[in-house]
């Protein structure tokens, strides 16, 4: 659950640390698909809203496939495509964060840059 | 678990239709997606096998407008059906809202039905959450065969397999010509809105 | 004699295999024998030799160029010659020296003109930088700084591929320092001076010109990037001011669990079909197949005759009144429920983002969200049956007025109180009732003051009430009489205009 003031300070911390780094598209989504924020770079579309139940499921499949293979989770969900790929990561338990990127950005620095957002976040959302 | 965001105004809600494999669930979507093709601005996703059974979900997510200045968004999802994609019907049920159960009037099937519901009693329970205490709505779909050679269940005996403890309101229908597919619809939402209405308007 | 002999044995075990011991063996035996031959020019300048390739060997080891070793049997094989041959002259000597030199010097110059760097060395600063484009970790980035010093190390005399590297490793520094704040494209770039680098040990014809060039781009590039480090400082807007956030409850707090069923509580059907009734009951359909759910729920309610309150999606008139008659027995709501959903005025919470599950299943929906449900679904063609159902279902709740209403309300009261006062003929002629009509209008004006559509609506009642009011006794019942006969012929008489208002208005009513 999260006010209004999380949420801004949410999307100033995606904007800032993601989009102005040069990311495509960024989603913060719940595990249900139902996408919290979005943020683009304004140059493409997207169906956000396909994207974030696709991507729900596909995270939901791959971490029952983990418990499956004995591990509590995989800590790297990347899909490499030609032009633009996918990063997924769990923010907690219940949220994660899906970050689209071109090729300009090595994968190293998208992660770097993920976790990071990722610890902000989870420090505004501890702060209430 | 139904999403409202008051900063967006934006109420998202998600509909499951579950039931038996083969019994009509990704044709209920169909005919809603084809019937309301203008209203409906996203795309139906479909999830499917090579012949056509769902094989992760369908989802079909549209807006039904505003009430009380809040948009409503309204999610369904189907859940394949064949009895081996339990794993799969169990995540797709997570964070659902309301549940439309369809069941497959087919004589054969009798015995599906029951173990379908059954086992969604189960999924849901992983979530800790309980079946009697949601917005649920049941279809007795492939009522049209009534007139063909396929032997059918009454709906006397459907809602005693199904419906004598759930209590749920119940439509007959038949989903490939669209008989009571919008009514089922529109019963799921609005019990699925009012079961949070208090929080919300 | 024995060192020159141990000096043989050591080459020979050099030519297998270049080893650390080995070579330092070697230069131990290179000293024993300088200090043995200290005055001959031609041994020292051997010895000299030797000396320098050792140190290249003790480097390279078995990375050293191809000829480096044959270069060094020839040598000691020379200085064998000169130094066991008695008869040798001073001006053979020298020439074999000459030789010897000549051949050395040919092979500095390979060394230098071609640094060997094998496929290995390639293959191992790909990989690291491969590497730290994937993930920049304390790990990739310790990797790649062992790999790249090594390289430095490998290529400190060859200006060109030094400078290559200088760049890579510079820049993998600086990444490794910056870490999430390095620039985007840095890696890109770490990776195009590596392929450039690449090109130029795969392509050994490349004139001394072309490779400078290249390298000079680099150069260039590298200068630029470093101009572009952004030098502000990163700021976050964190809020940390909590105590403007509202307390909101936790999730779920408010949720009441719902209790079982009532034990009378209804469970519609809806039906389909043109057909009335339903196929007879199959004398088959065994029960000996426990329903769903049996044992998930003590129940302590009997069975039901689930046919009880069928109602039914019908197309003839015949059919609805029909429901009608199922749809008196069925029991509404708890009135107080309903009517503090009603007229409850609860604000819209201003929190953010809100998750929970609902719980709650004993409410009724507000009329908003049927509404909206209804104008979203029935914006198609008439021909949609669904439709049909629903104006059958308006029509029902109609006639059901009298028996209550599934909302019952104080304005709805009020409603059809006027209602029946304006049905009757004689009230606008009524003085008391004219005046109890015009109560009731600006009751419900005050009831609905937030509402123009309903006010409106009111308004054109209290005119046409006043119109009709007007109008002299025996034309009005000279007129009912005729309005009666023509009641289909004018479908906008006041009373059925009257009426489809008030319709109207129940309909929004109560939907």
């Amino acid at each position: 659950m999260f006010n209004e003031n999380q949420l801004n300070a949410i999307d100033t911390v995606i904007n800032d640390n993601l989009i102005e780094a040069g990311l495509d598209n960024v989603i913060f989504m719940d595990m249900a698909g139902n996408a919290i924020a979005k943020h683009d770079n304004g140059k493409n579309r997207l169906d956000s809203i396909a994207l974030a139940a696709l991507a729900a499921g596909n995270f939901a499949a791959v971490d029952a496939m983990a418990k499956l293979v004995g591990e509590s989770e995989f800590s790297l969900l990347f899909h490499k495509g030609e032009k633009l790929s996918i990063h997924f990561s769990k923010v907690d338990d219940e949220t994660l964060l899906i970050s689209m990127f071109n090729k300009e950005i090595s994968l190293g620095l998208v992660r770097l840059k993920v976790a990071e957002t990722i610890k902000q976040i989870n420090t505004i959302l501890a702060s209430d | 678990m139904a999403l409202i965001n008051v900063k967006t105004k934006e109420v998202q809600i998600k509909i499951v239709y579950y039931g038996p494999g083969r019994g009509g669930k990704t044709t209920n979507l169909e005919y809603i997606n084809e019937k309301y093709r203008d209203q409906i601005k996203t795309e139906m996703v479909s999830l499917k096998t090579q012949d056509d059974r769902t094989l992760f979900f369908d989802f079909l997510p549209f807006d039904v407008g505003q009430i009380k200045g809040f948009d409503i968004t309204i999610q369904l999802y189907t859940v394949p059906g064949q009895v081996k994609y339990n794993a799969t019907r169990r995540l797709v049920l997570r964070g659902v809202d309301g549940i439309v159960f369809v069941a497959d009037v087919q004589k054969e099937q009798r015995k599906k039905n029951i173990d379908s519901l059954n086992q969604l009693y189960e999924n849901l329970e992983t979530y800790n959450l309980d079946l009697f205490n949601m917005p649920v709505v049941m279809q007795y779909n492939k009522i049209d065969l009534k007139r063909s050679d396929i032997p059918i269940l009454s709906s006397k005996t459907m809602q005693k397999d199904l419906n004598s403890l759930l209590q749920a309101p119940a439509f007959e229908a038949s989903a490939l010509k669209g008989g009571n597919v919008i009514p089922t619809l529109k019963k799921s939402i609005s019990m699925t809105l009012a079961s949070i209405q208090d929080q919300l308007f | 004699m024995n060192s020159l002999a141990e000096l043989k044995n050591i080459v020979a075990s050099l030519n297998e295999n270049i080893t650390g011991d080995d070579i330092t063996t070697f230069q131990k035996l290179i000293s024993q024998l300088g200090q043995q031959y200290e005055g001959n020019t031609n041994v020292t300048t051997f010895l000299k030799m030797m000396r320098s390739l050792s140190k290249y060997l003790a480097f390279k080891k078995n990375n050293a160029h191809a000829d480096s070793i044959p270069a060094l049997n020839s040598i000691v094989m020379q200085l064998e010659k000169v130094i066991n041959d008695p008869d040798l002259k001073e001006d053979d000597a020298s020439q074999i020296l000459s030789d010897e030199i000549e051949k050395y010097k040919t092979l500095k110059n390979k060394i230098a003109s071609k640094p060997s760097i094998t496929d290995n060395d390639i293959n191992d600063l790909k990989a690291v930088i491969l590497s730290v484009d994937w993930e920049i970790s304390d790990v990739t980035l310790l990797n790649f700084e062992t790999v790249t010093t090594n390289l430095l190390k490998q290529f400190k005399n060859y200006k060109i591929h030094y400078t290559f590297l200088k760049i890579i490793h510079s820049i993998g520094r600086y990444i490794g320092r910056q870490k999430a704040n390095a620039p985007t494209d840095s890696i890109s770039f770490l990776r195009s001076v590596f392929e450039n680098f690449e090109l130029i040990i795969l392509t050994p014809e490349m004139t001394f010109k072309e490779k400078k060039q290249i390298l000079e781009t680099d150069i260039n590039r590298f200068y630029e990037f470093k101009q572009k480090i952004p030098r502000q400082k990163k700021t976050t807007n964190l809020k940390d001011d909590t105590s403007e956030d509202e307390s909101f409850s936790p999730a779920l707090s408010h949720i009441k669990k719902t209790g079982m069923a009532a034990a009378d509580e209804v469970v519609p059907l809806t039906t389909l079909g043109e057909s009335e009734g339903f196929p007879l009951e199959e004398k088959t359909d065994s029960d000996k197949m426990a329903p769903a759910l049996a044992d998930k729920k003590s129940s302590s309610m009997g069975p039901r005759d689930i046919m009880d309150d069928l109602f039914s999606v019908k197309e003839s008139p015949a059919d609805e009144l029909l429901d009608a008659i199922h749809l008196q027995d069925i029991p509404g709501q708890s009135p107080s429920q309903a009517l503090n959903m009603l007229n409850q005025t609860r604000n819209i919470p201003s929190d953010g983002v809100k998750n929970f599950t609902p719980q709650n299943m004993d409410n009724e929906p507000i009329p908003e969200i049927g509404n909206r449900l209804d104008e979203f679904f029935n914006l198609e063609a008439p021909e949609d049956s669904d439709e049909s159902f629903e104006e059958s279902l308006s029509k029902r709740e109609d006639k059901n007025d009298d028996s209550g209403g599934p909302l019952p309300d104080p304005d709805f009261d009020i409603l059809t109180r006027l209602k029946t006062t304006i049905k009757t003929p004689e009230s606008l002629q009524d003085k008391s009732s004219l005046m109890s009509i015009n109560q009731d209008i600006s009751l419900l004006e005050k009831s609905w003051q937030n509402d123009p559509e309903k006010t409106c609506l009111l308004q054109i009642i209290s005119s046409l009430t006043n119109v009709l009011k007007n109008q002299p006794e025996t034309v009005l019942q000279e007129n009912k009489s005729t309005t009666n006969e023509a009641d289909e012929n004018i479908p906008d008489t006041p009373q059925e205009e009257t009426v489809g208002v008030l319709g109207k208005i129940k309909g929004m009513f109560t939907s």
